[in-house]
């Protein structure tokens, strides 16, 4: 890859591979982090056009090097699929202030990684189901599941938000 | 609740910009690896090019150290006379 692929790629992917891993991991730095890890690992390594798009292979690397993070961290029981959100008191307090964007943070961040990914990837980053599942190496059913139920803990959580601006 | 009212609130919560500092960051880190090999790779060739013409060069002619020495034998010759035919006679000190 020439050093002008590169800066035409970095420059269309860098923003929603940024919010990507903002979203997953609720800090710039490490979203800063694991996108320069992204980029330079794209430039040394071998991406392969045959096995996936540029677009599913950057955000399968995100996520990757996201996971990597967590369990490096020991924070493994939080990449458990079929974990309950904890409520959240920060949400209650942001609810009750009537913060609304620090209130959905807040609610997203405690979904469980699995729930959360294909959230941020659905309704942040406009994916496809299909597009989805190649970037979690998952099948489009447990997609759909992990989305539904992610959207189930969220209107339990923002139900008052909902009712306000409906 | 529809699918639609929640993602009117999920749309409220905004992510920041990236820095300008990861730019910098991602392409110092791009580009020092290879300047890095690039130096590597020279030398190593440097040393290659060294060694093989080092080592298609004939072994040198190692001269000894020569001297002229002049040897001067003097006999004293004088009454010196050679036996006729080479022919030895053994006599007896007391005959």
């Amino acid at each position: 890859m020439t050093e002008a692929d590169f800066r035409s790629l970095y420059k269309q992917y860098r923003d929603p591979l940024f919010r990507f891993g903002y979203r997953l991991t609720g800090s710039v730095e490490t979203a800063e982090d694991l996108v320069h890890d992204c980029f330079v690992g794209l430039f040394r390594g071998t991406f392969d056009a045959r096995q996936a798009s540029m677009k599913t292979y950057l955000y399968a690397a995100m996520r990757n090097l996201c996971r990597k993070r967590y369990r490096d961290s020991g924070r493994e029981e939080l990449l458990d699929e079929n974990a309950e959100s904890p409520v959240n008191a920060g949400v209650i307090e942001a609810l009750i202030s009537r913060e609304t964007s620090a209130a959905v943070q807040l609610a997203v961040a405690a979904l469980p990684l699995l729930q959360r990914e294909a959230l941020v990837l659905f309704e942040y980053e406009d994916l496809t189901l299909d597009e989805i599942s190649k970037v979690v190496a998952a099948d489009l059913a447990a997609v759909k599941s992990r989305l539904h139920r992610a959207r189930e803990a969220l209107r339990k959580t923002l139900a008052s938000l909902v009712k306000e601006t409906a | 609740m529809m699918d639609d009212e929640l993602r009117k609130v999920l749309r409220q919560w905004k992510a920041p910009e990236p820095s300008a500092a990861l730019d910098r960051r991602v392409f110092r880190s791009i580009r020092s690896p290879r300047r890095w090999w690039l130096r590597v790779a020279a030398g190593i060739l440097l040393l290659a090019g060294l060694f093989a013409h080092l080592s298609q060069r004939p072994p040198g002619v190692v001269k000894a150290d020569t001297q002229v020495v002049s040897v001067a034998v003097l006999a004293d010759a004088t009454g010196f006379v050679p036996l006729p035919e080479g022919k030895i006679t053994v006599t007896k000190g007391t005959q």
